[in-house]
C-alpha cells in the first residue's frame, strides 16, 4: 500500500507560481480526479506528485517520505505515471510498450525475468488486448493505443496510478472505456487511482473523490455529489470541452 | 592497414553517436552535428592553421578533439539550464545556432588569412588517408571504449525513446541519462571528425537503416549501427580510392554518394509517416 499527499506546495513556471502551498491527502485505494478550469494548475499538480516538476517549496510525500529523497527507480515500483499526449516510438509493438513498463523491475543482473514475462501477460490480458499484442503501436485506434499505455502503467505493477488527462482526444465512448477499465483496476487489483479529467460530468460519474482545484489552491474536495452541490459548482459546469 | 582501421572505427562511431542523438532528441533527423561537434572541430583547426604554418598532425587532431568537446559543451549549457523544463527542441536550436555561428568565425578567419585553407578543405571533405597509427590510436581507443559502455545504456534508451515524461515515470534519471547520452555523443563523434574530418551522412542515415532492419529495440539496432556505419564507411573508402585512379574521391563526397540515394529511397518508403 502507498499513501501520497503533498505539503504546502509551492510551485510553477518561470517566475509565475502556478500552486500556492497546496496542501493534499489522497486516499488509499481509491479513485480520485482533480477537477478545474484551464490553467488552475490541476495538471501541473499532478506533474509535482509524479515528480516530473519540482517543488519550489513544500514537498510531495509518498508513504511520508519525501519523493525527491527516494531513489527514483524504487519510487517507479510504488508510482506509475502516464503523462498527457504520450507518443510512442515508431515501429514499437504493444508487447515491447508494454513491457517498457517493467524497466525499475530490471537491473543489469536480473534483466526480463518470468516475472517481467507474467506482467506483461496480464497486463494485456487486463486491457483487452491480448489479441493486438504483436500489432504496431502506430496502427492502432486512439481507444486501443490509450489502452496501451495503460497496460504500460500496469505492467509496471504499482500500488499508485497517476494519469494526465487520459482520456483527451477520445470520442466518448472510448473515453468511458478508458474509464470503466481505469475502475476495473481500482475494484479488482485495488489499485490507487489520482488522475486529471477536464469533462466534470465524466469525473462526478467515476470518481470516488474529487480535489476542485482554484486558482493554485485546493477549493473543495471530497465525495462528487458534495463538492458539485457545493458553492462553486457554476465555474466548473461549462468545462465539458474535450 | 591504419587506413581500413580507421575507417572501421570512424564509421562505427558515427553510426553509433547518430542513433544516440536521435534517441535523445526524438527527432530522426538529428546527427551528431547539431551538437556543433564538426563546427566546433573545424574552428580550432582553421584557428591553429592560421596561427603557424605547418600544422603538425597530432596537434590538429588533438585540436579538432578540444574543438567538438567545447563545442558540445557550450550546446548543452545553454540548452539544458537547470529548473527549467528543457525539451530536446532546445537542444537542436542551440546546436544550429552554435554551429552557424562557428563556421561564420571559420570562414572570416579564412578570408583574413588563406594560410588555413587547405587544411580547412581537408577538413571539410572528409579523409580516412595517411595518418601513422601512432597519431589515431588513442582516439581508436576513446571511440571502443565508448562503444562497449553504451552497452549498459540500451534498455534506458529504450525507455527514454519514449518521452521524458514516460522515462521518468518508469524511473530512469532522465537528466543523468541524457547527460551521459550527449558525453557518448562528444566522445564519438569528436574522435571522428578528429580521425577522419567532416564525414556527415553516416550518423544521419545509418540509425535509419538500422532501425529499419533490426525494429526499434536499441538492443537490435545500435550495434548494428556500429556495424553498418563500419561496413559503410570501408566501402567507401575502397569506392574513393578505385574510382577514377589515381586520383582520390573525398570520402566524404563517397559516403554522400553512397548514402544520398539510400536515404531518398527511405524517405519515399516511408511516406511521412513522421509526425
Amino acid at each position: 500500500m502507498a499513501t501520497l499527499s503533498a505539503n504546502r506546495l509551492t510551485l510553477g513556471y518561470q517566475r509565475q507560481a502556478i500552486l500556492r502551498e497546496l496542501s493534499l491527502d489522497l486516499p488509499e485505494g481509491r479513485i480520485s480526479v482533480l477537477v478545474g478550469s484551464n490553467g488552475c494548475g490541476k495538471s501541473t499538480l499532478l506533474k509535482a506528485l509524479a515528480r516530473l516538476l519540482t517543488p519550489w517549496q513544500g514537498q510531495v510525500a509518498l508513504d511520508g517520505q519525501d519523493i525527491r529523497q527516494r531513489p527514483t527507480k524504487a519510487v517507479a515500483r510504488t508510482l506509475s505515471l502516464l503523462p498527457q499526449h504520450p507518443v510512442a516510438p515508431e515501429g514499437i509493438s504493444v508487447r515491447q510498450l508494454v513491457g517498457l513498463g517493467r524497466h525499475p523491475h530490471q537491473s543489469w543482473l536480473a534483466q526480463w525475468s518470468e516475472d517481467d514475462e507474467r506482467a506483461v501477460e496480464q497486463a494485456l490480458l487486463r486491457t483487452g488486448l491480448d489479441d493486438l499484442s504483436e500489432q504496431r503501436v502506430e496502427t492502432l485506434s486512439g481507444g486501443q493505443r490509450q489502452r496501451a499505455w495503460i497496460a504500460m502503467a500496469v505492467a509496471q505493477d504499482t500500488p499508485l496510478m497517476l494519469l494526465d488527462e487520459p482520456t483527451s482526444f477520445l470520442d466518448l465512448t472510448h473515453q468511458m472505456e478508458v474509464l470503466e477499465l481505469l475502475v476495473s483496476l481500482n475494484r479488482d487489483a485495488g489499485k490507487t487511482i489520482v488522475m486529471v479529467l477536464h469533462d466534470l460530468n465524466l469525473a462526478c460519474r467515476y470518481a470516488d473523490h474529487i480535489v476542485a482545484i482554484r486558482e493554485g489552491r485546493v477549493h473543495a474536495q471530497g465525495r462528487p455529489q458534495a463538492v458539485i452541490t457545493q458553492g462553486g459548482s457554476k465555474r466548473y459546469s461549462s468545462s465539458s470541452v474535450g | 592497414m591504419t587506413r581500413t582501421l580507421v575507417a572501421l572505427t570512424v564509421g562505427a562511431g558515427l553510426g553509433v553517436a547518430g542513433g544516440i542523438m536521435q534517441t535523445l532528441t526524438r527527432n530522426p533527423l538529428a546527427s551528431p552535428g547539431l551538437l556543433g561537434v564538426n563546427a566546433g572541430a573545424l574552428l580550432v583547426v582553421v584557428c591553429l592553421a592560421t596561427l603557424g604554418s605547418g600544422l603538425p598532425g597530432w596537434l590538429a587532431s588533438g585540436g579538432a578533439f578540444a574543438g567538438a568537446a567545447l563545442a558540445a559543451l557550450a550546446v548543452w549549457a545553454i540548452a539544458m539550464r537547470p529548473a527549467a523544463p528543457s525539451g530536446p527542441l532546445r537542444l537542436i536550436l542551440a546546436g544550429a545556432a552554435l554551429s552557424a555561428l562557428f563556421h561564420a568565425f571559420s570562414q572570416a578567419l579564412l578570408v583574413i588569412d588563406q594560410q588555413g585553407l587547405d587544411t580547412m578543405l581537408f577538413w571539410l571533405a572528409g579523409s580516412v588517408a595517411a595518418r601513422p597509427l601512432t597519431q589515431v590510436w588513442p582516439l581508436m581507443l576513446v571511440t571502443l571504449a565508448v562503444l562497449l559502455a553504451c552497452w549498459f545504456y540500451l534498455r534506458q534508451w529504450n525507455v527514454l525513446a519514449a518521452g521524458e515524461a514516460v522515462a521518468v515515470g518508469a524511473g530512469i534519471s532522465v537528466r543523468r541519462l541524457q547527460l551521459i547520452s550527449v558525453m557518448c555523443v562528444v566522445l564519438l563523434a569528436g574522435a571522428a571528425v578528429a580521425m577522419a574530418g567532416n564525414i556527415v551522412f553516416i550518423g544521419l542515415i545509418v540509425p535509419h537503416l538500422a532501425r529499419r532492419l533490426a525494429g526499434p529495440d536499441h538492443r537490435h539496432w545500435l550495434p548494428l549501427a556500429a556495424l553498418l556505419g563500419a561496413a559503410l564507411l570501408l566501402v567507401a573508402d575502397v569506392m574513393s580510392r578505385t574510382l577514377i585512379p589515381p586520383r582520390e574521391v573525398p570520402i566524404g563526397v563517397m559516403t554522400a554518394l553512397l548514402g544520398a540515394p539510400v536515404f531518398m529511397a527511405l524517405v519515399r518508403r516511408q511516406g511521412g509517416r513522421h509526425g
